[in-house]
């Protein structure tokens, strides 16, 4: 049985609306006019004990209502939700013992504790037994290097520091399955890179289920074996990522300087992107066009000084992804 | 005590966090005494002018003030201002998160913030 189960998840909130200024403010409290906004619509998917899933999508698109839902702080307008057989909404108490939660905007530590004593806290909180509450203390130190940092306060910590012990302090209890809300957001990078390697050790070695969402595509590149696209509310495609990069854009970029001008290049399957005085960038999909011989070819008749070959951006296969899929919509 | 380790802890903590601020423990100090002393001179004024009517004596009267001054800060009209600013940031849905009744923590941690002896008068 899969350990997260979603089926026909939706969410719509209710929004006043009021015109601007003093008069909208007065008729406001007289006449109240609701806007209704579909966060989520529609929105089915499941995942296994031990996978590591990442949602992706632009602001807005409905990932971090996805996570409230299945963490149990919001209730969804429609659709059902089973976290490791519990509802999450309906029997809050038991299902949030076992769960662990990252909010990368916000800190689940006391500002004015020593990072240590928020970490007794949160023990005492659920009530985790001594003696396994300090071996598992003491393996997420040595894991996140959080030696140094025990006895400062939280408001002393840097971002990056803080997400290190906001880790920690999100597994004491050793749950099963950890959400991730934009874990990354605002670290530099090798406090990415440290985060990114904690949370695949932690799926690798100890078979947490992690489901992050992210906007950085470098996140989903590192961890993520799996990616949902979320879009406007409604999951737009659920896959490997290696697919959804193939599916989506196969193509590749080859950049070329030249000794001369650039000249007038005429290959079939071949497109010019871009052109400088003596570059040029050339998109073409190596299926069609193998790149080997596509450089062979040009260097053959041109005087080229430099030459390299690069995939489109991951944001720009997302970007494209949300253009075909509108487009489809519309 | 099992059922009860969380709100000790929560008491606990907030307790502790209130101890850090020395300065305004004793800026509150002195609010309370400036105040009481204003309150009893007032008194002590209508009791010079009318003595004999007065229901209870002089020296009752300033006890009555300086219990009310020392024990102001117990009224329960006020929570842990920091859960006020959970609410607004969003920070609140930690709580939700926790496997707990979430007004029992809060009042745990509202009774650790009350009854430190630093709370800031305000």
């Amino acid at each position: 049985m899969s350990q997260i189960l979603v089926e026909a998840l939706a969410k719509t909130y209710r929004i006043v609306e009021r015109a601007p200024g003093l008069a909208g403010a007065l008729r406001g409290l007289v006449r109240r006019r609701w806007r209704e906004v579909h966060a989520l619509v529609d929105v089915s998917f499941s995942l296994e004990t031990g996978e590591l899933l990442a949602f992706i999508g632009p602001n807005g698109a409905g990932k971090s209502t996805t996570v409230k839902i299945l963490s149990g702080i919001l209730r969804p307008t429609s659709g059902r939700v089973e976290v490791g057989g519990l509802v999450p909404y309906e029997d809050r108490v038991r299902h949030v013992a076992r769960i662990g939660v990252v909010f990368g905007q916000r800190s689940q530590l006391w500002w004015d504790l020593p990072v240590l004593d928020g970490f007794d806290l949160l023990a005492d909180i659920y009530r985790v037994e001594p003696a396994r509450y300090r071996r598992r203390r003491d393996e997420m130190v040595a894991m996140l290097r959080l030696e140094p940092l025990l006895a400062q306060p939280v408001r002393q910590l840097s971002l990056g520091q803080r997400m290190r012990a906001e880790f920690a302090a999100a597994l004491l209890h050793d749950p099963a399955i950890l959400f991730l809300d934009e874990p990354t957001i605002g670290l530099d990078a090798p406090s990415k890179l440290a985060v990114r390697e904690f949370v695949r050790r932690l799926n690798r070695e100890q078979g947490v289920t992690v489901l992050l969402t992210t906007h950085d595509m470098h996140d989903v590149e590192a961890l993520a074996e799996r990616v949902i696209v979320i879009g406007q509310g409604r999951l737009l495609t659920d896959g490997p990522f290696a697919s959804l990069r193939a599916g989506v854009l196969a193509e590749r970029r080859l950049y070329i300087d030249f000794a001369d001008p650039a000249p007038e290049l005429e290959i079939q399957g071949v497109t010019v992107r871009a052109r400088t005085e003596r570059s040029l960038e050339l998109a073409f999909d190596p299926a069609h066009v193998p790149t080997p011989k596509l450089i062979a070819a040009i260097a053959r008749k041109h005087a080229v000084e430099d030459i390299h070959v690069d995939e489109p951006a991951i944001e720009e296969v997302i970007t494209r992804f949300y253009d075909l899929h509108s487009a489809s919509e519309a | 005590m099992q059922s009860a380790r969380p709100y000790l802890a929560a008491f606990r903590a907030r307790f502790q966090v209130m101890l850090q601020y020395r300065t305004a423990a004793l800026a509150g100090f002195a609010t309370q005494c400036w105040w009481g002393a204003i309150r009893i001179m007032v008194f002590a004024a209508f009791y010079g002018v009318h003595a004999t009517a007065a229901p209870i004596s002089l020296a009752n009267v300033v006890t009555y003030v300086w219990l009310g001054q020392a024990l102001l800060a117990l009224l329960p009209w006020v929570a842990d201002p920091e859960i006020g600013q959970a609410v607004r940031t969003g920070g609140v849905g930690y709580d939700r998160l926790r496997p707990l009744d979430a007004y029992g923590f809060w009042y745990a941690r509202t009774l650790g913030w009350m009854l430190a002896p630093c709370r800031a008068q305000r």
